[in-house]
């Protein structure tokens, strides 16, 4: 009852707005289940006393009966037992290994990044749909499975526009073709003055007005379909000449080199080469043998839905909605260039990304053998055994450790737990890279600026993940990932304000090393953060002077963190055009 | 990695007709310059970028129009009617000195940089440019070097080196064409001697220090932001700036809240500190009854609170990153009086991306608490404007980052993450039942429930006001 308590009062705000949006009586909706898998911010738990209504004075009752209750049995914040990790001294990182504590630093508060996943740990999951283990409900699908739907699309909707740019050049081609004949014969007379651009243009236009094409070009006009069709129309013929292989083809004509580029099995090549259908039965840049590419038979493992994009058959229609719901068809919003700029909503996109060129042991890359695989797998179920750990990066591990108390983190070699303020000392020495021999504890050792930054933000509710995809040190998010996009991207920078760091050239040189960057630097992260549609900010960590051993362990961990101070500065592009009136 | 692409890719598919990323950088399709008059004053817009040629005449021809139509502006007829024609003389270092030459009445009001004096203030451009000296019945006008340059770039100022009466011609000039009865004969016979391209760069452009003379990064910024279209106008030196408005009556306000805040929070420090364990954790086991309670306890480290007058102030700004420049927008220039420009809207610092690099701390906050106090619209409230409130920040700055000719405006702000507590909306509903109940359950905490969480919840200014009574009463 108490975690009910403890979980409702983040659902109630949420549900009621959005529930009322689409009218489906059925089940709950997506963001339901987002709100009540993601319901606590943090791995503690909070037992708030029910709310006071009025003009019912029985909740008065209510409250009474929970506040006795609570205070009799009064229920720790904590879960018991504690989370657990095991430092890897090697990585550098703390492992998370039973799936107790994986989920629950996960869900509650989104600590840690599968080992074996990009973000959150899916690697089972995936590789139970690959084995076979078929969802038949449509919300089964994994956010996995889902981007890779969504990126099937983006590259069909591509192709789609290609061909429809296409066709609009090959019209225009037919209706100045048709021009030209039409002047030629109608006008010998100026036949010999070249023909300005400006004149043709108003043919063209005046022929565009005229309802019928002339039937001679009428052949032309009809749409070329796939894209190997397209690419050997007029002007690309050349180029698909001179550079077969570069060309990736989707649709329904499909590139066998592609194939073989992007989703090679691993194999040997001679092994490859030695497949049916292989590159030299059919070169795929002969437009010849398109008849044979055509009846290429498809190899099995790329029905799978990792390759969906991939099937030859293809067809926006005939895809697998992602999901029926509001949060569903919000996202294929995004797709379409036509889209109107709205802040769409973040679907799950955490998702392993098991590289396409992974297969499953069981899975020969031969078709032959693989329809033998498949009977193997119906007679004797395949049991996956969950390889996949969580790792947590010092300054997660940290602050789950030291800050929120809620994860043990235990010596690799003792078994034990490591106190904290061991667990300080441990981290600060770990986080050089290269590994120092004998490193010293200096008060701007990365895992101190880095630890303070994430506590900062930490400690104000935000949720932070790892920024390296963006180019930066953090992403900050409002929620958690599975919510929103990140807003802004962090990036740390050290400074050295204290009249000690200039008390001396050596230490002037020092800091001088550690403070100075480019701008070429700068302007790259900005480049690449602004393409992304998130915000720049600068955080400086102003590094107070170092102290005495002794000293600092007097100081205690909160009261050395206490020393550092933490600036914000927003960068944004100024944009002079814009701004200008 | 994979989802990168995907993520730019997405974004690019999205907006590719309203992204707000690359409009400076595309050169504009000059097949507009064709429908521009004089008339219009709105700049081309870019068309559509097309990659390769297809083989249409209809692609050829627009080819073809942009062509004819860039040749046509760059071949249109550049006319000087004698009525417009406008000479200045140079009285800089290297040719004759102002001080030397000029008498202190008459140059009254000047600047040490105003070294380019012109003979007549005709024109749209002197509504924005120039100084007029100031104590004489008839002042004469002067310009700065970049002012000058700019204006001979563009064929609107003749530029002469003087001789030691062209002053005086200048001076009668003015006083003559007011009144309107002397004629400039005899002053033209010793006119001096006029200027070329070469020398007006040569004797206008120099180090940032020297007199009467411009860096060439500074000019490159002043003549591209003239050219967009706005008012430009340098910034007073730092000495005599005294820009920051403390006159207005909610900043006075808060002002003079902030100390009691500061107090509460640096009180609330030492009181936790005495309190929590040398080693951790921070969140002590027990029962809480909200998120507030639990956030507060892990607040540790100092978190910048943005101040009209800050309590530390940094010391005063050096170069390159101190204000060069005010701007005003086009819009505000029908109505622009140099003598009263009224607070500028942008401020520019100017740096040069290969002498100098990213601003340190110490640099950056000198920058910011140089300009104004501009905190956030006050009319954002709620959660949803979280954003809008961070990313517009409490000061800000222009910087523009000159790379050898080619300038990268950035806008800098101080931003607070500390004013949003993002925490304050976990506990969601609840925040009216958890209210009192606090301090039940942690012994001797008080009013740590803040009875009035669930109202002021994440709004910068009202909910900061709410800490502070609360401390007040907490330390009854």
């Amino acid at each position: 009852m108490a975690d009910t308590a403890a979980i409702s009062p983040v659902d109630h705000g949420v549900k009621t707005p959005v529930s009322a949006a689409p009218s489906k009586p059925r089940g709950p909706s997506k963001r339901d289940q987002l709100n009540k898998l993601y319901a606590l911010p943090a791995p503690l738990r909070t037992f708030p006393l029910p709310t006071f209504v009025p003009h019912n004075p029985l909740s008065l009752f209510h409250i009474l009966f929970v506040w006795v209750s609570q205070t009799i049995n009064s229920q720790p914040a904590h879960f018991e037992p504690l989370y657990q990790g095991w430092f890897s001294p090697e990585t550098r990182s703390v492992h998370v290994t039973d799936s107790r504590s994986i989920r629950g630093l996960w869900e509650q508060g989104f600590y840690g990044k599968g080992s074996l996943s990009r973000s959150e740990p899916q690697w089972l999951e995936l590789q139970k749909t690959r084995a076979g283990a078929t969802k038949t409900k449509k919300k089964d699908i994994t956010a996995w499975e889902v981007t890779n739907i969504r990126r099937a699309e983006r590259q069909e909707m591509k192709w789609e526009r290609a061909r429809i740019e296409r066709e609009a050049i090959e019209q225009k081609l037919a209706e100045e073709a048709a021009a030209a004949l039409d002047k030629a014969i109608e006008s010998n007379c100026t036949s010999e003055s070249t023909i300005t651009d400006a004149t043709t243009i108003e043919a063209v236009e005046a022929l565009r007005g005229s309802e019928e094409p002339l039937p001679v070009f009428k052949s032309q006009i009809c749409a070329p379909v796939g894209p190997l069709e397209l690419l050997a129309l007029a002007n690309s013929k050349a180029d698909l000449e001179r550079l077969p292989s570069s060309v990736p083809c989707f649709g329904e004509n499909m590139d066998r080199n592609f194939i073989e580029r992007f989703y090679a099995a691993p194999v040997d090549p001679p092994t490859l080469l030695a497949l049916p259908n292989s590159v030299q039965d059919c070169p795929p840049s002969d437009p010849i043998s398109q008849d044979v590419l055509g009846s290429l038979p498809t190899p099995p493992q790329y029905e799978a839905p990792a390759n969906g994009h991939a099937l030859p058959s293809f067809k926006p229609s005939s895809m697998p909605a992602p999901s029926n719901d509001g949060a569903g068809s919000r996202e294929n919003h995004g797709l379409g260039p036509s889209t109107p700029r709205i802040k769409r909503q973040k679907s799950v996109r955490f998702s392993p990304t098991v590289e396409k060129t992974t297969f499953i042991q069981s899975e020969p890359p031969s078709p032959e053998r693989a329809a033998a695989a498949t009977t193997i797998i119906e007679e004797e179920p395949l049991i996956i055994r969950e390889q996949e750990h969580i790792q947590l990066t010092l300054e997660e591990a940290f602050f789950l450790s030291y800050a929120l108390g809620a994860l043990d983190i235990l010596d690799p070699e003792t078994k034990k737990p490591i106190p904290n303020q061991d667990l300080f000392y441990l981290f600060r020495k770990t986080s050089y890279f290269p590994p120092l021999a004998n490193p010293s504890m200096s008060p701007d050792d990365p895992f101190m600026t880095d630890y303070v930054v994430y506590h900062h933000f930490r400690s104000l509710g935000w949720v932070l993940r790892s920024g390296i995809k963006f180019s930066v040190d953090y992403m900050l998010y409002t929620r958690g990932p599975v919510f929103t996009h990140a807003e802004f991207g962090v990036l740390i920078l050290p400074a050295y304000s204290d009249p000690y760091w200039s008390s001396n050239p050596f230490l002037q040189n020092y800091v001088k090393s550690k403070e100075t960057r480019t701008w070429a630097w700068m302007n790259r992260i900005h480049r690449v953060i602004t393409q992304v549609k998130k915000t720049l900010v600068l955080v400086y960590v102003d590094i107070p002077k170092p102290l005495e051993a002794e000293e600092e362990a007097k100081m205690g961990i909160d009261a050395q963190l206490a020393r550092y101070k933490v600036r914000e500065v927003m960068m944004t592009r100024f944009s002079a055009n814009r701004r200008r009136d | 990695m994979a989802d990168l692409d995907d993520d730019i890719t997405a974004v690019t598919l999205q907006d590719q007709s309203n992204d707000d990323n690359d409009l400076v950088d595309d050169l504009p399709d000059f097949r507009f310059l064709a429908s521009l008059s004089s008339k219009s004053a709105k700049l081309p817009k870019r068309g559509e970028k097309d990659f390769e040629p297809h083989g249409t005449k209809h692609q050829g021809g627009i080819l073809e129009a942009s062509r004819q139509a860039m040749h046509d502006a760059l071949s249109h007829t550049r006319v000087h009617p004698p009525k417009a024609y406008l000479r200045g003389y140079y009285y800089g270092e290297d040719g004759l000195n102002r001080d030397e030459v000029i008498a202190e009445e008459l140059r009254r009001g000047l600047d040490e940089d105003h070294i380019v004096v012109v003979e007549s203030s005709k024109g749209p451009h002197f509504k924005t440019m120039g100084k007029t000296t100031q104590g004489h019945k008839y002042g004469s006008i002067w310009l700065l070097p970049e002012e000058a340059l700019y204006l001979v770039e563009r064929g609107n100022l003749d530029l002469w080196w003087p001789t030691r009466s062209s002053f005086a011609s200048v001076h009668e000039g003015i006083q003559g064409s007011r009144k309107s009865t002397e004629t400039d004969d005899q002053a033209e016979e010793d006119l001096g001697v006029p200027m070329s391209l070469q020398a007006a760069y040569a004797m206008l452009i120099g180090k940032d220090g020297e007199r009467g003379k411009v860096s060439l990064e500074r000019y490159t910024v002043y003549a591209n932001l003239k050219r967009t279209g706005y008012a430009i106008a340098r910034a007073p030196d730092l000495g005599s700036s005294t820009d920051v408005d403390h006159n207005s009556p909610t900043i006075i306000q808060r002002t003079a809240e902030s100390p009691s805040l500061i107090t509460w929070l640096f009180g609330r420090f030492a009181e936790r500190g005495r309190e929590r364990p040398l080693y951790g954790p921070l969140v002590r086991p027990g029962m809480y009854r909200s998120y507030n309670t639990i956030y507060r306890q892990i607040a540790i480290i100092p978190r910048h609170k943005p101040c009209v007058v800050p309590p530390e102030p940094a010391p005063s700004p050096e170069e390159p990153f101190r204000v060069a420049y005010f701007l005003w927008r086009a819009s505000k220039l029908a109505t622009f009086a140099k003598s009263n420009p009224g607070a500028p809207d942008f401020r520019v610092a100017i740096a040069d991306a290969r002498s100098s690099s990213v601003p340190t701390l110490t640099q950056i906050t000198s920058l910011l608490e140089s300009t104004p106090w501009d905190p956030p619209n006050p009319d954002w409230e709620g959660n949803a404007k979280s954003y809008g409130r961070l990313k517009h920040g409490w000061r800000n700055v222009v910087l523009a980052v000159n790379d050898q000719g080619v300038i990268s405006y950035l806008q800098l702000g101080e931003a607070a993450f500390g004013e949003e507590q993002m925490y304050e909306r976990f506990d969601g509903g609840s925040s009216q039942g958890a209210k009192r109940g606090v301090g039940g359950a942690q012994r001797g905490t008080g009013g740590r429930g803040r009875g009035r969480g669930g109202r002021g919840r994440g709004r910068g200014g009202p909910a900061i006001r709410e800490c502070s009574l609360d401390c007040v009463e907490n330390g009854q």
